[in-house]
């Protein structure tokens, strides 16, 4: 089979996969430091991206990314410690306990609706940190110290980040294309037309909430490999939640490489090419997230997309003679309920 | 069903790869420090340089020792004089931030050895050190509170014992009722530190009447205030950090609570306490540097940085910084071939008198002489011990 022989709707698809047997094989070829950062890219993008689901697919805009990356940390983290399991062991009890979080909290926090579901999260990564920094056996506010010659490292744990961004792309991929998605997007944009055209809310937004908390639980357990020491201060840190809702709004929200891009120009961009100069980098960061708001809302990757559409200029459409229009031909935000799936925007 | 054109897909990705390109570019470029045997030094640091905490005169002490050594040709290295970088980076009080740039100092910039930041972030620290195997030597830690470990953290600094010790000397030539409010940060140096310092003070003849343990952050200390005028403690222990301290002695004034004694343990000891103004008049603080104790390079030391910095514990910054990158030097120099494994050996043999005094490690430990002093007028001066001291006066900013 050749590659124009391939479906289109497969391309996505085809294209994750290949990228994520590039991305492995890099981990036994790359330097350490490189690794190291590629670790740090990896971990941003599983979490950034299930933000994007939720938020930009599901409208359910949370800012409690970090209690779940808290509690996968941990729970990697103390089975390692306190019961001497083998880290793949850990790696399994990271999200499994995210999602057991998110389902015990989700009674609650899916009766909040709009800016009220918002603080709703917050809230629940501030008691989080606090219970944690209160909690002797979890190692109280000095955090707990995993055990380094016990866990992945270098080419290792750069490979298991690839696999976990790799779910986050392949869950995102879902999300977009997907009946399930278009159900979600759906419930974002108005939730009673929804319901009443039968689409069951609670149980659709539940089931986006569980393996994005997973998700995000997982990437908690490869930054609690990389950081060795996991204290309160560090990983259950609001700045998780903000970095999360950062590159995803810069990059595109709702959107496949939009949280992809936004992870490269906030931390690569930002944080590290600037940190030498971490106040500026902190401006521009601000300045940025409010020019984006501002004049971009859907984020750079589309209008990245948009700019090169408009320097190729229009060409004619396929049997039509007619220039194709702009709709369709960019990498929009998930699809309102009213418009059918375009199976390769991405 | 909508498709995209083949070439829009191709550009859109192009720009992404250019983009990322680009930028990989630029980061290989600024990959600092060599580990070739000729090539510079490198020593990293990632420091609380904006945000909660300022540590600006350390890192200034830093630089002027490795200014010092370069201006003489570098640092000897198996007889060869090689040239030592200093990178600084700032982390803006954020732990995450500071763990990736360490990350980034050893394994992108080559760094073979890591000086401290302070307090918290130092044991946070210790465990990137070990895990990367890379000496890290920090001060601004008391000794008890540096955890044990693997052998890549060194701490020399004051000890909260003799601090302890030097303060109830002090409390015991003063007439009070020996009864003390303890308050502290419920992180684990304030636990340890108010363990400590209540043990010592019973040993001492005093009384914790009462004590307190405060989360990061806390703006409403009534009920801390309303325990030590209940119990009428007369003597105020106050470990906490700089912002949570300011806005108790606020509020004690604002409360009328006039403890006779005051000590503010991490917060007084920055240089912001000075604009708390006279509220802050009388506030005892631990040091461990003065100008009247007759410590190596006072003078040199003095003449550098008092128009900078014109209060007695900002020079005792400079002066630890300046005392850990002496002695961080001084072990490469020793190491033989100036690779992280050797530095660490070397520092473990350490025996040499630097701008806090003597040094000699035991269990990765050396501890530096501790000194009380006392807000005035926005100075610190030195109030015990006797010698070098001035007169203590009354904790004037609470009466």
């Amino acid at each position: 089979m050749t590659l124009t022989t391939v479906p289109r709707r497969w391309w996505p698809t085809s294209a994750l996969l290949l990228a994520t047997v590039v991305c492995f094989a890099l981990g036994g070829v790359l330097d350490s430091g490189t690794l190291d950062l590629g670790v740090t890219l990896l971990c941003y993008l599983a979490i950034a991206q299930a933000w994007n689901i939720l938020a930009g697919f599901g409208g359910l805009v949370s800012l409690g990314s970090a209690a779940f990356v808290a509690t996968g940390g941990y729970a990697a983290a103390l089975l390692l410690v306190h019961t001497g399991l083998g880290w793949p062991l850990a790696v399994v009890a990271a999200p499994v306990a995210a999602m057991l979080l998110s389902l015990l909290l989700s009674a609650a926090l899916l009766r909040l609706r709009g800016d009220y579901f918002s603080i709703g999260t917050l809230a629940v990564a501030i008691a989080l940190q606090a219970l944690i920094r209160n909690w002797a056996w979890a190692g109280g506010a000095s955090g707990v110290t995993v055990p380094a010659d016990a866990v992945p490292s270098g080419g290792n744990l750069f490979q298991l980040a690839v696999l976990v961004a790799a779910l986050a792309m392949a869950l995102t991929l879902y999300a977009r294309y997907s009946d399930f998605g278009l159900r979600l997007a759906a419930i974002r944009d108005n939730e009673p037309a929804a319901a009443g055209l039968g689409v069951a809310v609670r149980r659709h937004q539940l089931a986006a909430l569980l393996p994005t908390s997973g998700i995000t639980g997982l990437a908690g357990a490869v930054i609690a490999f990389q950081f060795i020491v996991i204290s309160p201060d560090g990983v259950a840190g609001v700045a998780w939640s903000l970095n999360a809702v950062l590159m995803t709004v810069v990059g595109g929200t709702g959107t496949i490489l939009g949280p992809v891009l936004g992870v490269a120009v906030v931390y690569y961009g930002l944080t590290r090419g600037l940190q030498s100069e971490q106040t500026l980098s902190l401006v521009i960061e601000g300045v940025l997230l409010i020019g984006i708001v501002r004049f971009a809302p859907q984020g750079v990757w589309p209008l990245l997309c948009w700019a090169t559409r408009r320097l190729l200029g229009p060409r004619p459409g396929p049997g039509t003679g007619r220039p194709v229009t702009d709709r369709g031909k960019k990498d929009e935000p998930a699809p309102t309920a009213s418009e059918p799936v375009a199976v390769d925007a991405v | 069903m909508r498709t995209a054109r083949p070439s829009l897909r191709l550009a859109c990705a192009a720009v992404c790869a250019a983009l990322l390109a680009a930028g990989c570019a630029g980061n290989s470029t600024s990959s600092a420090g060599s580990s070739s045997d000729t090539g510079p030094i490198v020593i990293g640091t990632s420091m609380s340089l904006s945000g909660a905490v300022v540590l600006t005169s350390i890192k200034d002490g830093y630089q002027l020792a490795v200014d010092q050594a370069n201006a003489a040709g570098g640092v000897t290295v198996d007889g060869v004089k090689r040239k030592v970088k200093l990178v600084v980076l700032d982390n803006r009080s954020d732990t995450n931030t500071m763990v990736q740039q360490v990350r980034s100092l050893v394994l992108s910039d080559h760094a073979v050895a890591l000086l401290g930041s302070c307090c918290q972030q130092n044991i946070d620290m210790q465990g990137q050190a070990d895990a990367l195997k890379v000496p890290l030597l920090m001060g601004a830690l008391p000794v008890e509170l540096l955890p044990k470990a693997k052998g890549y953290a060194w701490d020399s600094f004051q000890s909260l014992a003799d601090g302890a010790d030097r303060f109830y000397e002090l409390a015991a030539t003063t007439s009070t009722n020996k009864k003390i409010l303890m308050v502290n940060t419920n992180d684990a140096q304030g636990k340890a530190t108010g363990e400590l310092w209540g043990g010592l003070g019973k040993k001492a003849g005093f009384t914790v009447a009462a004590s307190k343990a405060v989360p990061g952050g806390t703006t409403d200390f009534s009920d801390v205030i309303q325990a030590g005028k209940s119990t009428g403690a007369q003597i105020l222990i106050a470990n906490m950090t700089p912002p949570d301290c300011f806005a108790m002695w606020k509020q004690m004034k604002a409360l009328a609570y006039k403890p006779k004694l005051a000590i503010g343990l991490q917060c007084a000891q920055t240089p912001g306490w000075s604009s708390l103004g006279a509220l802050g008049d009388g506030t005892l603080v631990q040091l461990n540097w003065t100008d009247s104790a007759g410590l190596p390079d006072t003078q040199m030391i003095v003449d550098k940085f008092a128009k900078k910095y014109p209060t007695l514990n900002d020079l005792g910054s400079v002066a630890l910084g300046y005392h850990e990158t002496q002695l961080l030097l001084d072990a490469v120099s020793r190491s033989g071939d100036a690779t992280p494994a050797a530095i660490n050996k070397a520092l473990a043999t350490t025996d040499m008198s630097s701008a806090l005094g003597p040094v000699k490690f035991t269990d990765n430990k050396s501890t530096t002489p501790s000194f009380i002093g006392q807000w005035e007028n926005g100075r610190i001066q030195q109030v015990w011990p006797a010698k070098g001291a001035v007169p203590l006066k009354s904790l004037s900013g609470l009466n």
